[in-house]
């Protein structure tokens, strides 16, 4: 690698340099009275030259122009392999993006990786009592609480609407660090009467009015005040694309809540777990009328990446459903490839001369396949691009379409690296699955040393045109 | 020609001779490293720009060398060698294969 560089630095000033050595060297020589052998000079700068040249890279660029030459000659070829690739390429990474999204999307809040969701008693929902308990009792850094599957009365002026709302502890904001996109999540000190809005709900029934904060908004038959609104690209901490509309502070002593807790630098899950069990014992003694206690079933488990998965057991059935999916669209790349191949193979054949001169003024095997290489894995880059975009289309549009679920569920699609590395995986083998069929063909061809392989009579002939219409 | 007065260099060893003409660690030119390796060799060995250089311009795509232009006992500007670390080591390793292989060919002919 480094010896790459050096080369990539030198390239510039290597044939000055070297004709300056050399007149020196020879100066010299001739002062000292020494009769230095009067070699060819470019013979020396040639051998010299030789050392530093790359053959390799540039090669490979003589090889990519020639290739893109050969491909404008035939736009069928190129326009049916775009299409092919693009198509296959397109088709699964739009489901990677989709399966990303939903399986391995973190939540939009401050640091997602210390941040746990907590359970006593087996029950996901608690009172606030258990929240509160949790908080004082200092086994977290700090303790909020939602109500995400919630709903609200919205009264616009004409008409009663309902809207999915998530109700949360006051602190919510503060203790999960939820970016918004405008004005600020609501805080303790604010009256009880305010709400931050989800952008979708602010854009399509708001129409992205905007002077929406300090709006005031009627639910439940009451009037909350317009605080701010999410970023865009929001992500609640249920995940899997949920997407309620408005989010409320708890106003009900009785709303039962999913506890979200963030833990302390350097402390463990386990170690919160045991500190969650104390408290569970307490809140056991202190209230022994109680049926379940809370001490038992006590879960500490993160609400991001792959250990939510692993924690939550109905992520093992969508993960199977994905990888299904993921399969079958794998196979359409696939069919894609063996098609491109195909057209390849086809123009190969066509180009069996070109290919036999190549051969018999010495270029290697090696040589020939990595011209072909190059010439696919142009196409393939091509098709890469149009696949990309194909892909983020149709998945924006996927995106959108209304789920037939009782929760309101749309994921966010954005273009990141795990879906851009993907991506880049599958055109790298569409390259060498496309490339590598004509290539082996060819160099069987040319094993028999065909320089003059045309069709004789005029019934081959025929034949022959009807068969390569584009040579 | 009288070219079969004159061993020729062989293959691989002219690296090695450049790098020990190197080895003390001051900087030479490319004709004072030919001159070092003639005078030492008691004016058997005889360097041509012709190989010279190529094996230059590799040694130092290799690391092993690093060149400098700079001002030469007669004022002229010129490209002066220095060894690096990596050059001392890979000395070293070739110093050691020469000998080896210096020695069995000794015994062949010894006998």
């Amino acid at each position: 690698m480094k010896r790459l560089w050096r080369k990539l630095l030198r390239r510039r000033t290597l044939h000055r340099d070297l004709e300056a050595e050399l007149a020196f060297h020879r100066q010299m020589a001739q002062e000292a009275g020494n009769p230095v052998p009067l070699g060819n000079r470019s013979v020396i700068q040639e051998q010299v030259l030789d050392v530093g040249r790359f053959t390799w890279i540039e090669n490979l660029w003589r090889d990519l122009k020639f290739g893109a030459r050969g491909l404008m000659r035939s736009p069928v070829v190129v326009l049916g392999a775009l299409a092919s690739l693009g198509l296959g390429i397109g088709a699964n990474t739009a489901l990677f993006s989709l399966a990303s999204e939903f399986l391995l999307s973190e939540p939009s809040v401050t640091g997602a990786s210390s941040l746990v969701s907590v359970r006593l008693g087996g029950n996901s929902h608690a009172r606030h009592e258990v929240a509160d308990f949790l908080r004082e009792s200092g086994v977290f850094a700090s303790v909020t609480g939602e109500q995400a599957i919630s709903q609200a009365n919205w009264n616009n002026g004409v008409e009663t609407r309902r809207v999915n709302s998530v109700i949360t502890e006051r602190n919510y904001f503060s203790a999960l660090g939820v970016p918004v996109a405008m004005g600020r999540g609501y805080a303790e000190t604010d009256a009880p009467e305010v709400v931050v809005l989800h952008p979708r709900f602010w854009r399509t029934r708001l129409n992205g009015d905007p002077n929406v904060l300090g709006r005031v908004l009627n639910l439940e038959g009451r009037a909350y005040t317009v605080v701010g609104v999410l970023r865009d690209s929001h992500r609640t901490l249920m995940g899997f694309g949920f997407s309620p509309d408005v989010y409320i502070p708890r106003s009900r002593e009785e709303e039962r809540l999913a506890i979200y807790a963030r833990l302390k630098a350097g402390q463990s899950a386990q170690q919160a777990l045991e500190g969650v069990r104390l408290v569970g014992a307490r809140l056991d003694a202190e209230r022994p009328e109680r049926h379940v206690k809370y001490v038992q079933n006590c879960r500490v488990s993160p609400v991001a990446g792959l250990s939510r998965l692993t924690e939550q057991g109905e992520a093992v059935t969508i993960s199977v459903f994905f990888a299904v999916l993921l399969g079958l669209a794998a196979l359409v790349l696939l069919i894609a490839c063996v098609n491109v191949a195909g057209l390849l193979l086809a123009r190969a054949s066509a180009r069996r001369r070109e290919i036999a001169i190549r051969i018999s003024v010495g270029a290697s095997g090696a040589r020939l396949v990595q011209q072909l290489l190059a010439e696919s894995s142009l196409l393939a880059g091509l098709g890469a691009a149009a696949g990309v975009l194909f892909a983020w289309v149709s998945a924006t549009l996927l995106a959108r379409v209304p789920l037939p679920l009782p929760l309101p569920v749309r994921l966010v699609v954005e273009p990141d690296w795990r879906v851009a590395s993907y991506a880049a995986l599958l055109t790298v083998l569409a390259i060498f699955v496309c490339g590598s069929l004509p290539a082996i063909q060819i160099l069987k061809d040319s094993a028999a040393g065909d320089l003059q392989r045309e069709p004789r009579s005029g019934c081959e002939k025929f034949w022959w045109r009807a068969k390569w219409p584009f040579r | 020609m009288a070219k079969s007065e004159k061993p020729s260099l062989l293959q691989g060893t002219l690296d090695l001779l450049v790098l020990h003409a190197l080895r003390r660690g001051v900087p030479l030119h490319g004709y004072a490293i030919a001159q070092t390796i003639h005078l030492l060799s008691d004016e058997v060995l005889k360097v041509e720009e012709g190989s010279l250089y190529p094996a230059l311009y590799r040694l130092e795509l290799d690391g092993f060398i690093e060149g400098e232009f700079g001002v030469s006992e007669n004022n002229r500007r010129a490209k002066f060698y220095a060894i690096t670390k990596r050059g001392r080591k890979a000395l070293d390793e070739q110093q050691e294969t020469w000998e080896r292989l210096s020695a069995g060919v000794q015994r062949v002919l010894g006998r």
